[in-house]
């Protein structure tokens, strides 16, 4: 029987690569050891993972055999991806030559475009992806993706009420749409209402297994609604979500990591540990090493600690694309390891100024409050909160500065809401946010 | 509609209602990076690329095939859809309307493989889909029988079409890309965009008698239907016709919703035929008219018991349907896009074994 045959052998080469990530001896936790047999989906998602891998071979050699601007722009959005599904950065870079090429061949390409407009977003060049929506637009104004695309861009940017409009048009043309759904979960999450949000994400997922989504593309909307879950306080429900994902595309870093930080939340420092670890094998990301690094610390391991954090800085210098990309989260582990604060403040500066949101204004409140200016600081949280986003670390961030200007009650409050909204937001700040009460109130 | 989906605009690999999307960082992270919502999906596992009829390997009996899942594993998925009934209609009393339809119904991936059954349904209930018989089914990806001495395959099989896509998009829909025309290129060959992806394949191999009495003429087209609603998915008859013809993201999207029959009477279908033959071929209205009504309705017209002759008589897998449409709608202006068959099996399921 040979795709049967042939969906084995894939299934063995996913288990393989799975235990092949658990390193270190200490990963023996019950959340590390590899599943031995697969899901349904993750057999397709296996399936998947080899095609992409063939046809990006085979588009490769015919691209070297002809000229042919259909062959690039496939190339590019192969590249694409792949870039989605391993979080490879290189592949950025791939697409990115091949839909110039496309591009040169077929300037006015609406595919390509759209795909370039793609690439934009996806390396932090927002102000290229409205480049290329605009170009797209002005020879089809209704054009659904570029569309999209522009209330996406809108949204990193901090103009909700765009974004807003954007998604409300494309919910009205597409009802009922899964990719629609997500982004309206964004956008509600945004304004305040995380229920409301946890709602959307948990229909949108719902609407993609049933629009046929498959792979590493459906497992993100388990993870989506995991993310919603995290920053509620609900950890258990994370967890469940992120083990969900990782059923559908085992190899799902986001979904691993992800799963790390519900762990870490919950208490189980060990699995945490073997969780990130595993997704830092597959993507080193800052954030995971950062955290991997607070754990280690938490768990009395000062000198993989170190190294984790250590590796955080190398890959900050590594390359200009790196650099956008995690610029955030360079800065904020900075400024929560008090590290190198003014370069801190720079990235933050810099990245608000390319991303005035509300999380660029929130990491820019921290940088500001790390450098003793706690009046800008206020005055940046207080952007960062304009909406209500009910996100923990805005109001720890909040509770601190207002403690910083004298403001005790004020300061008190944010604290007491950054930990209703997520009790175990962080492993290190939460813990944090509880000393700071409680030597408040012995004060009082 | 197979061409359509890689020839209409979009953002991702899905076209028509394709919204951009990347993949990096999850919501609400603490870097709170951005969201990487997938694509609008076009429901790829229910989108029909082709549909042949043609002459079995044994006399006296005929084949069909339907792929569905363009790219499968990559654009679309490998595994069938359980919320979607896979439809072949089969009109045999010329009034393109189906008196005759054969239904695969899936079950949920287990083990790497999937169930399914194959039910017949005659009559009006070919239209309703109340009445069917069971013929039988099996896993994918392996013949099985069926009842009334058929047989019945499904699964991923090498995509059996051929076709000069970006010399079309060129020469036909007057897209700048580079390509100067068809047979454009330093060698004798064009440029098969569809040399090396894998498709979905549903293949039927069957006693002439099942299909028609005396070696009848029936019109075979293929529909994938919403389990829930019975709506219709996608529907593709010959290859082509709306790409070819219908030029507007609206008239294309209302051709696949418009059943057969109501073709010719509905919508621009009929006048497009008829301006893209005058403007394309040089032809007069009272010919574009004649064809336009041999082209619509959009059934894949065929009398059992003959050799295929695509895409006017059935279609094989190795018929150059595109060089006879090329040739019919330029009036011999164009005859052929330099783009040769595949290789295939000669005996069932006659489609070739997926690339690896």
């Amino acid at each position: 029987m040979k795709i049967r045959a042939f969906a084995l052998c894939l299934a063995a080469i996913v288990v393989a690569s799975v235990t092949h990530l658990d390193r270190t001896p200490a990963s023996v936790a019950s959340g590390a050891p590899a599943p031995v047999s697969l899901s349904a989906e993750a057999v397709q998602t296996a399936a998947s993972a080899a095609e992409l891998a063939r046809l990006i071979s085979v588009f490769e050699a015919r691209v070297k055999e002809h000229t042919d601007e259909l062959d690039y722009l496939f190339l590019g959005k192969l590249y694409l991806q792949r870039a989605r599904s391993t979080g490879d950065v290189g592949s950025y870079t791939q697409a990115e030559a091949a839909l110039d090429r496309a591009l040169t061949l077929y300037p006015d390409d609406p595919d390509a475009r759209a795909s370039m407009a793609r690439l934009r977003y996806a390396t932090h060049d927002f102000a290229g992806t409205e480049q290329m929506a605009a170009a797209i637009l002005a020879a089809d104004p209704m054009d659904p993706g570029a569309r999209a695309i522009l209330g996406d861009a809108a949204l990193e940017l901090g103009d909700y009420a765009a974004a807003s409009d954007r998604f409300t048009e494309l919910a009205n043309r597409f009802p009922n749409a899964a990719a629609v759904d997500a982004r309206l979960a964004r956008l509600v999450f945004l304004r305040g209402d995380s229920g409301g949000a946890r709602e959307l994400a948990d229909r949108a997922e719902t609407e993609a297994r049933a629009e046929g989504v498959f792979g590493v593309d459906l497992a993100w909307y388990a993870h989506l609604c995991a993310q919603i879950n995290f920053d509620r306080g609900e950890y258990e429900l994370a967890a469940a979500r992120e083990k969900e994902a990782l059923a559908i595309a085992p190899a799902y870093y986001v979904a691993e990591a992800g799963l790390a930080r519900a762990s870490a939340a919950q208490g189980r420092i060990d699995d945490a540990i073997a969780q990130y670890e595993r997704a830092v094998a597959a993507v080193p990301q800052p954030e995971y090493l950062a955290a991997l690094g607070d754990l280690y610390n938490l768990r009395g391991d000062t000198s993989l600690a170190r190294r984790a954090y250590d590796t955080v800085e190398i890959i900050a210098n590594l390359s200009p694309l790196n650099q956008r990309l995690y610029d955030r989260q360079f800065a904020l582990f900075y400024l929560d390891h008090d590290r190198d604060l003014e370069r801190a403040l720079t990235v933050a500066e810099g990245s608000l100024a390319r991303r005035p949101d509300v999380y660029g204004y929130d990491i820019y409140a921290w940088a500001l409050y790390k450098a003793g200016r706690y009046a800008e600081a206020a005055a940046a949280s207080g952007r960062a909160l304009v909406m209500g986003t009910p996100d923990a670390r805005f109001h720890y961030h909040a509770g601190l500065i207002a403690l910083a200007l004298g403001e005790t009650g004020r300061g008190k409050a944010e604290l007491r809401r950054a930990l209703a909204t997520g009790p175990a937001f962080d492993p290190l700040l939460a813990a944090r946010a509880r000393e700071t009460l409680v030597v408040l109130r012995v004060r009082e | 509609m197979r061409i359509a989906r890689f020839v209409q605009l979009g953002a991702g690999f899905a076209a028509a209602a394709a919204i951009a999307v990347v993949a990096t960082a999850p919501l609400g992270s603490r870097a709170a990076d951005h969201l990487d919502a997938p694509n609008l999906a076009a429901r790829e596992d229910a989108d029909i690329n082709d549909v042949y009829v043609f002459q079995a390997s044994a006399p006296g009996r005929t084949a069909i095939a339907v792929t569905t899942s363009p790219a499968a594993g990559v654009i679309g998925p490998i595994d069938y859809a359980t919320n979607v009934r896979y439809k072949i209609n089969i009109d045999r009393n010329g009034d393109a309307v189906e008196d005759l339809a054969y239904v695969l119904d899936f079950s949920a991936p287990a083990s790497g493989s999937q169930s399914y059954t194959v039910t017949r349904y005659t009559g009006a209930n070919a239209r309703s889909l109340g009445q069917g018989v069971t013929l039988g089914g099996g896993q994918r990806g392996v013949a099985n029988s069926l009842k009334g001495d058929g047989l019945v395959f499904a699964g991923l099989r090498a995509d059996p079409f051929f076709f000069d896509l970006a010399a079309f998009k060129h020469v036909v829909l007057g897209q700048a890309n580079g390509r100067t025309g068809f047979c454009d290129q330093p060698g004798p060959a064009g440029i098969d965009f569809f040399a090396s992806f894998n498709t979905n394949a549903i293949v039927l191999d069957l006693p002439n008698e099942s299909l028609s009495d005396s070696g009848g003429a029936i019109g075979v087209w293929a529909t994938t239907l919403d389990r829930a609603t019975g709506t219709m998915i996608d529907q593709m008859g010959r290859p082509a016709i709306n790409t070819v013809f219908n030029h507007t993201v609206a008239d294309k999207e209302a051709f696949n919703a418009t059943p057969p029959s109501q073709q010719p009477t509905s919508g621009n279908f009929r006048n497009n035929i008829i301006t893209t033959l005058e403007t394309l071929g040089g032809y007069s209205p009272a010919t574009a008219g004649a064809i336009a009504d041999i082209l619509l309705p959009d059934v894949l017209s065929y009398t059992v018991g003959t050799a295929a002759a695509g895409p006017l008589n059935g279609r094989a897998p190795a018929d150059d349907v595109i060089d006879v449409e090329l040739g019919l709608v330029t009036q011999g202006g164009i005859t052929t896009d330099c783009v040769g068959p595949h290789t295939y099996l000669s005996t069932f399921p006659y489609l070739n074994v997926p690339h690896k």
